[in-house]
């Protein structure tokens, strides 16, 4: 095969495993994150070293008082003194060698040799790349194909995800505003319920964004030998969690800052209801048992002549103030995890409308149970005809991620989205953070994840923290990040073999979360305004008149 | 217009010529038709299709009995009569500098392979031959020695590029504005950065 030709080894370049070439770039083939490969010999055969291009930077660069018109061309005044070869241009570009693929290994070895000074390095042909940039290929059991790679042209090189390593070690999808996250989440998504994985996903959707993906049941593509996806989506007034399945700490963060003495009987009755009523994730105490409790609770107290009377009257009427009259919380009512979870199955919880506190409350407890009855049901506690038996794995999508694990740290879903971003791995729940302000999301729920979609960010602050957090991507992926544009992501991490630049792939089912075009509303309403106001000057005027006519 | 003969280089690309003198011919060349900038050609050999193509950048006054302070055996007068070959010691020589060739009208601002021998006759190139000079192929404006004479250490040649730049100006308006970004920068060069 007849291999590209992009330029000429030149030498070792800053650190180890990066070596610097030398090219004019006619063709323009070596933007950063390219990939470009060299040969070795190995004994009687022969390797190719697959690179990233890094660096580049002009080693020859026209002299500045040749650009002293705007009108006139460096390239005419140097033609003017007799330079006129086209190829004025050369570039010294840096290469960070990944390895040469060892289909065995299904990853790269680095052979620890740069290519000798003088030899030609050739760009990677699209064939190569296809096959050892990801690690599944398109619609493969197991695949996410979620785009292609941004340097070559349309679906030339497929970037097809390990859908087993995203869903069980975790995934985040970070970028400012507007940059295509939930897009690409629901690309994700799509490839999670395509007949070759049929997933069992469950998305947190505080914006309603989501519900566009109804239309995966009826697209031919999702449908194969009698399999078709299914849809549930929840309506806000539709997400009910059991009051039972609150505990003390999501009970404080509804209540927000109890007093000392009410904190203090709050505890108190809450064990008791507990205790009274089953284990800590099977109880079914109502909003009456618990304010029974701190009844009596303040009732031993005044018999034992403390006066508590003010702080239980204070605590009965905030619990009743909360909870009585709640949307969200119930007596008896809440979502059966096994009606949320199914293999095949997509859920999307809309959460819009809902108090910011009251949907960290809903997917903590909603993970809380979700992590226990994986494990019951591992570990064969849980009997099948349980709501909670799950035997299959499930993945959670967060949206706006940063609300529920604040850098902060005073949210009540931060603690188990920890727990089950360190244990989920062994109990089959995954999770796919998605956020605009890694920098304030907690860092260590970021670099749990192992698997990142990292799209346009120009905030330094957020490029920092995900510097930090993400080992998987290198500074020369992160200096590009502000300059992507919408649908473009660098993908890194466990489910692919290299971090990529990516473009996104086209939706199959309308996006959700389109955005508004101010302009054309503005105009629409002023419209409607002008006219109404136009008959009603007609009015004024007339009265007017009518009143002038009359002082005359 | 034949102005002199070459008596002598200091270079592959540099020569002496001295102007013709009285006695040499009858019409003599006027001062302003060997000045400072001025164009001339010369060809290394008689029937050589070559010719190189140069510009005086120095003018040296030579005057032997300058400084000779013993007394004088004849007086001019008798001088004219017994021996007039000392009196035309005295003359102008000009330094020229080779920036190229033309050959079959092809300019070429490089470098040439041949020398110019001693006696050869030197010739001002007219206003013509100047623009065809610093013309490429394509009929474009071209002044390929410019960096070869910016490097050389010399301080008059800053001063002479800007007198070569200001003359060929007008015969190339298309090119006016590389000529003016070439301008300027050596103005920038030759008087700027000196007074800096
Ligand atoms: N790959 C893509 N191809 C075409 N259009 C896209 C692509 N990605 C995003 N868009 C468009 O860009 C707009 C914003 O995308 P999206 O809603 O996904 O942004 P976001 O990052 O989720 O923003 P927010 O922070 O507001 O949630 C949408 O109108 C969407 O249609
Ligand atoms: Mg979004």
């Amino acid at each position: 095969m007849e291999y590209t030709k992009v330029g000429t080894a030149k030498g070792p370049g800053d650190h180890a495993h990066e070596f610097l070439l030398i090219t004019p770039d006619d063709d323009g083939n070596c933007k950063i994150g390219e990939f470009v490969f060299y040969t070795l010999d190995a004994g009687d055969s022969r390797r190719n070293v697959l690179g990233r291009i890094t660096r580049r930077s002009p080693v020859r660069l026209f002299p500045d008082s040749f650009m002293a018109s705007p009108e006139v061309t460096p390239a005419e005044v140097a033609a003017a003194i007799g330079y006129v070869d086209d190829e004025d241009e050369l570039f010294e570009v840096a290469v960070t060698v990944m390895g040469h693929y060892d289909p065995r290994l299904s990853a790269f070895v680095n052979p620890r040799v740069l290519p000798r000074s003088g030899s030609p390095v050739y760009l990677a042909p699209s064939e190569m790349l296809s096959e050892v940039l990801s690690k599944r290929t398109v619609a493969q059991r197991g695949s996410a194909y979620v785009g292609w790679l941004l340097s070559r042209g349309q679906e030339d090189v497929p970037v097809a995800l390990d859908v087993n390593e995203f869903t069980s070690t975790h995934l985040s999808i970070i970028a400012g505003t507007g940059s295509g996250k939930s897009y690409l989440a629901g690309v994700t998504v799509e490839e999670l319920m395509k007949p070759y994985n049929k997933g069992c996903v469950l998305i947190a959707d505080p914006h309603g964004e989501y519900d566009t993906l109804v239309e995966m049941p009826n697209k031919p593509e999702f449908v194969e030998n009698g399999y078709r996806p299914r849809v549930k989506i929840f309506r806000p007034d539709q997400v009910k969690v059991k009051m039972s399945n609150l505990g003390l700490a999501d009970l404080r963060h509804l209540l927000t800052t109890l007093g000392e003495r009410m904190d203090w009987i709050l505890t108190e009755a809450f064990n008791r209801v507990q205790n009274k009523m089953g284990s800590a994730y099977d109880g079914s105490w109502t909003l009456a048992d618990l304010i029974r409790e701190v009844e009596e609770v303040g009732q031993e107290q005044i018999d034992k002549g403390a006066d508590y009377s003010s702080s239980v009257y204070g605590l009965v009427w905030r619990l009743k103030q909360r909870f009585e009259h709640s949307k969200s919380f119930d007596d008896n009512e809440h979502l059966d995890l096994n009606a949320l979870f199914q293999p095949g199955q997509c859920t999307v919880l809309q959460l819009n409308e809902i108090d910011q506190r009251d949907q960290e409350v809903i997917v903590a407890t909603l993970l809380r149970r979700l992590l226990y009855a994986r494990m019951g049901t591992q570990k064969g506690e849980i009997p099948e005809t349980d709501e909670r038996y799950i035997p299959y794995p499930v993945f959670v999508l967060l949206e706006e991620a940063h609300h529920f694990a604040p850098a902060s740290g005073d949210a009540v879903s931060t603690p188990i989205l920890k727990q089950v971003l360190s244990e989920g791995r062994k109990f089959g729940v995954g999770v796919g953070l998605i956020s605009q302000r890694p920098g304030k999301l907690d860092g260590d729920v970021l670099s749990q994840c192992m698997t990142h979609f990292i799209m346009r960010i120009v905030n330094p602050i957020d490029q920092n923290s995900i510097a930090s957090a993400v080992e998987s991507v290198g500074r020369d992926l992160l200096d590009e990040l502000p300059a992507l544009s919408k649908g473009q992501v660098v993908i890194a991490g466990a489910s692919l073999n290299t971090p990529v630049i990516a473009q996104t792939r086209t939706r199959l089912t309308k996006h959700g979360g389109l955005s508004i075009d101010a302009a054309e509303e503005w105009g629409r309403y002023f419209a409607d305004r002008e006219r109404r106001e136009r008959d009603s000057a007609v009015v004024d005027i007339r009265t007017r008149r009518n009143q002038l006519y009359r002082d005359e | 217009m034949l102005i002199g003969t070459i008596v002598k280089s200091n270079s592959h690309i540099s020569y002496l010529c001295r102007v013709y003198g009285k006695l040499e011919k009858d019409d003599l060349p006027r001062p302003d038709q060997y000045a400072f900038g001025t164009f001339v050609t010369l060809r290394p050999d008689e029937d050589s299709p070559v010719r190189l193509v140069g510009v005086v950048r120095d003018t040296l006054l030579l005057n032997p009995d300058y400084g000779s302070l013993g007394p004088r055996l004849s007086s001019t007068r008798d001088l004219e009569v017994l021996s007039p070959d000392y009196l035309n010691e005295t003359g102008v020589v000009v330094d020229i500098l080779v920036l190229g060739s033309v050959e079959g009208g092809a300019a070429r601002h490089a470098v040439p392979a041949l020398a110019a021998g001693i006696g050869t006759p030197v010739e001002t190139v007219d206003d013509e031959g100047i623009t065809a000079f610093h013309q490429d192929a394509r009929g474009r404006f071209l002044i390929g020695y410019y960096p070869q004479l910016l490097a050389r250490p010399d301080p008059v040649v800053a001063s002479l590029l800007l007198s070569i730049l200001e003359r060929l100006e007008p015969a190339f308006p298309g090119q006016r504005r590389v000529i003016n970004v070439l301008k300027n920068n050596l103005a920038w060069k030759a008087r700027v950065l000196p007074a800096g």
